[in-house]
């Protein structure tokens, strides 16, 4: 140490002016170096292509499939789940009495066939024989009726609506040991596509013992049909299957399933691009094209069943003329936010009912293709003044606009884009960002707010978006939109025993409400899984989950089930 | 320096003042999840979600009670130990939560402060003599940098390197599997699991000690004291770690206090980018989700530690320092 520390430590300029040079320059270095996102590029090291390396939960041998999942399971009641996760925890195990094709209509699975009586306020089902549950007992049209009846006896979260259409559960009539009758309160043809999503069949010899299957978390031990069996979980860590021997489908190729949980998205890709995991579900536009171009990975695409849309307060003036709705769709240009926003792995669209459901989808109805002039043209012919820089409302109100969004992922950036766009014609609208349960609680609950941004993921059948939330007494009518023709056609569509002339009716619907615009719908993301095609083949995917479902395609199997280790 | 006449009303002064701030903190654990706009159940809403379903909920979760009823609810659980449900990972005990990820991440900021106090503070001490060497302009320049950096870039990078390019460690999680064969195999997992989580926080923490450390000692070292030491003829290890180290202590050790208080707490983003299910990340997705409970009961627990552990600093103070509170 010097001799004299107090010359030492008093402070010199050039020694405080050199000093402080380097730190700025190291503080700003560091600083800047901020967001990492970006950099971690396609420019995958070669060698790491069949790395096999045990990292995270279990092997990664051929003889396991490992997927990944965003978030962890609490409760795998198979009716009483709270989250979506849950949900696929218990679709891994329980069986639906029916599936869906790679087209989205509806075929057998736990039912071979069924068949309506009664102008279609009856379902007759047979039930498919040979079926065991992972205990050893056989799995018959009792489990059935049990299940149908306990939906109905008990409020489940969300089979509210299924259980409004379920009858008495005395009137639920096992015919024999194969063979269930299952009256409803009234015709309702979306039943079978509803059963694909919500339908669950749990044994009636175990759930008759539980005082309140509500309360059941069912984590510890569950015995469902399905190809999978439970076998070890760590909250928010992983879930272990192994395969049914027994199961009465295709057989699968391997021996094992392992769930990870990784809830940080650049974990994930990392995961996957070292080989240690086998499924990702992809949100589009993040990560998608470093999949694509790795090695050993390839990007599969199911139908989506997605849809990104505007959501409009049609009882707010000057929301409520439709004028004005309709200057706003064409005013949108969906296809620059569609690149922008997800990197083009999104169709843009009209129609609130995606083309997922390729059956229900109306290719031909009203569509707005991005014209501003267009939109200047319709504003101004409808009282929209222009004032200076902006427009004016037939009131004299400057024509001002809130878009109320959550401030995660995406929406800034659309919500950016969007404002600009509609500025461009006049419309002038200021984004407000908030955190997503203030959100909800502001737009789905309170329904204050003007405009806002959403995605939703749309269940199999139509039914069960279209009602509650377009029809006046819908529950989720955040746009409080009402149309009596709109209702008229819904409720006729319920009751149709023709799936074509049911088509007609939602073509119709569709109709309405692209003519109306309580929606303006912008684009369909894609559903986007990233497989390791370097160890899996055969990659089947159906629609609204893709790959991840162990069910669909034909009856007794699915995309889970088809896949092929390499080998 | 204090005014009291001795260090048993110091103390009592002391323990009053902090069993003040503990029944404030309980009135505001309580009231701030539920002024937030929403409640537990508005992340359900969606599609399938009916009303009734929603109003099931919210009895069940006891909220449609009047609000005076839910604080002596919320009080009786409290004191008896009885934390409830959780809302958002219904139907899962608090408690289960609590008990599965506080070790988690005590484990990993343990360690964390530990090598932090433990490299840091020589390392300081070790620069403030350096002063204006080149010795102590590496050192202050290096920690000013891993001070600076964001942490969770720090992580992302850790992650990609080691996880992913030179695939030493692992990417995610805490333990590999479930079953240990024994508490060593699982130790030993878990260590495996928490080396890169551990190497960020570190960087960081060491940084604040060492310049602590040092910015603390360049006030002591002019001292007359120290050239007496000197000129005693000790040895320099022993003027700096003898003589200058212990008076430049009472700014480190509140810093200490303050931070092993608050280790229940964990670091969010580190905990965010290794997947690492600890308090951190239940305490953050807790708030997200409205999930009262847990709000609740995870606050308490670090409202408790960090008045605990800051409460042992302050005694241990008296204990060490004889300037403060007084004689006898």
């Amino acid at each position: 140490m010097p001799d004299d520390i107090t010359d030492a430590i008093a402070l010199d300029r050039r020694r405080f002016l050199r000093a402080t040079g380097a730190s700025t320059a190291a503080t700003l270095l560091a600083g800047c170096s901020g967001n990492n996102q970006g950099d971690t590029s396609g420019n995958d090291s070669q060698g790491t292509n069949e790395t096999e390396t045990t990292t995270g939960g279990g092997s990664t041998g051929d003889d396991e499939l490992t997927i990944i999942w965003p978030g962890g399971v609490n409760n795998i009641n198979p009716l009483g789940w709270l989250t979506i996760p849950d949900y696929d925890a218990a679709r891994m195990m329980y069986e639906p009495l029916t599936s869906v094709d790679s087209e989205g209509q509806a075929i057998g699975h736990v039912a071979t066939d069924w068949e309506t009586s009664d102008n279609g306020a009856s379902y007759t089902w047979t039930i498919q024989e040979g079926i065991t549950w992972h205990d050893g007992e056989p799995l018959t049209a009792e489990d059935v009726a049990f299940t149908f009846r306990s939906i109905k006896e008990y409020e489940w979260p969300y089979l509210g609506s299924l259980s409004s259409v379920i009858a008495e559960p005395s009137e639920i009539t096992v015919e024999d040991e194969y063979t269930v009758t299952t009256p409803l309160t009234q015709p309702y043809a979306p039943l079978p596509l509803v059963l694909a999503d919500l339908g669950l069949v749990i044994p009636k010899h175990i759930w008759s013992e539980y005082d309140n299957p509500t309360e059941a978390s069912n984590t510890e031990d569950p015995i469902g049909s399905g190809p999978f069996v439970f076998e070890e979980r760590e909250q928010d860590q992983y879930i272990n299957f192994s395969v049914d021997d027994e199961y009465w489908g295709e057989s699968v190729d391997y021996e094992s399933v392992s769930i990870e949980i990784i809830s940080s998205t650049d974990s994930q890709v990392l995961t996957m691009k070292d080989g240690s995991a086998d499924m990702l579900r992809l949100q589009p536009g993040q990560y998608v094209n470093e999949i694509e171009s790795a090695n050993n990975l390839e990007v599969i695409e199911g139908g989506s069943t997605y849809v990104t849309y505007i959501g409009i307060n049609t009882n707010r003036s000057p929301l409520s003329d439709r004028a004005l709705r309709e200057a706003m769709a064409y005013a949108v240009d969906r296809g620059t936010v569609a690149d922008l926003v997800n990197a083009g792995y999104a169709t843009p669209g009209f129609s609130p009912i995606p083309p997922g459901l390729e059956f229900y989808h109306n290719p031909d109805t009203n569509s707005y293709a991005y014209d501003q002039e267009q939109a200047r043209t319709i504003l101004s012919e409808n009282g929209y003044e222009q004032q200076g820089g902006s427009r004016v409302t037939p009131d004299g109100e400057p024509l001002e606009l809130v878009l109320s969004i959550q401030n995660t992922g995406n929406w800034p950036r659309i919500a950016e884009v969007l404002s600009r766009q509609l500025g461009e014609v006049g419309i002038s609208v200021e984004v407000n960002s908030m955190e997503s349960n203030a959100h909800t609680q502001k737009v789905s609950v309170e329904q204050d707010y003007d405009l806002t941004l959403n995605t939703w993921r749309v269940w199999f059948d139509p039914d069960p978006f279209l009602s509650p939330v377009f029809e006046e007494e819908g529950t989720l009518n955040t746009s409080q939109y009402h149309n009596d023709e709109f209702d008229n056609l819904m409720r006729q569509q319920r009751r149709a025993t023709d799936p074509e002339e049911r088509q007609g009716y939602l073509y119709d619907a569709q109709d309405i409400l692209t003519e109306e615009l309580p929606w303006v719908v912008l684009y369909y993301p894609q559903l986007l899984h990233g497989m390791r095609s370097s160890a899996w083949e055969n990659s089947n995917p159906i629609p609204r989950y893709g790959m991840q479902s162990p069910y669909g395609l034909e009856p007794g199997t699915g995309p889970m089930v088809q896949l092929d280790p390499t080998e | 320096m204090a005014s009291t006449s001795s260090k048993k009303a110091y103390i009592a002064t002391r323990v009053r003042n902090y069993l003040a701030a503990f029944a404030a903190i309980l009135a505001v654990n309580f009231a701030i999840p539920r002024v937030m706009p929403g409640d537990p159940t508005t992340r359900f809403v969606g599609p399938g979600f009916t009303a009734e379903a929603r109003q099931q909920l919210l009895q069940e979760f006891g909220l449609n009670r009047p609000l005076w009823e839910q604080f002596l609810l919320y009080l009786t659980n409290i004191f008896t130990g009885d934390f409830g449900v959780s809302f958002a990972r219904y139907p899962t005990p608090v408690m289960e939560l609590i008990v599965e990820r506080l070790p988690r991440t005590l484990y990993l900021m343990g360690a964390s402060v530990t090598i932090s106090v433990v490299i840091g503070i020589p390392l300081g001490a070790f620069a403030a003599w350096n002063f204006g060497e080149r010795e102590d302009l590496i050192t202050t320049q290096s920690s000013l940098f891993f001070r600076s950096i964001p942490t969770f870039w720090l992580a992302i990078l850790l992650v990609f390197v080691f996880g992913y390019l030179i695939p030493i460690f692992p990417i995610s999680g805490a333990t590999g599997s479930a079953n240990h064969p024994s508490f060593i195999a699982y130790f030993v997992d878990l260590t495996y699991h928490t080396v890169l989580p551990v190497v960020t926080m570190s960087a960081y923490f060491l940084a604040g000690y060492t310049f602590l450390m040092r910015g603390s000692l360049l006030d002591i070292l002019p001292e007359n004291y120290i050239k007496i030491a000197e000129s005693k003829g000790l040895s320099e290890r022993q003027v700096l770690f003898g003589h200058a180290v212990p008076p430049a202590f009472p700014p480190v050790l509140t810093q200490l206090g303050f931070q092993i208080g608050r280790l229940a707490g964990g670091a969010v983003l580190v905990e965010t980018v290794f997947s690492y299910p600890g308090m951190g990340q239940l305490m953050f997705e807790a708030v997200l989700a409205r999930d009262y409970p847990v709000i609740q009961a995870t606050f308490f627990f670090l409202a408790i530690m960090v008045l605990g552990s800051m409460f042992l600093a302050e005694i241990l103070y008296t204990i060490i320092d004889p300037r403060i509170g007084g004689s006898e």
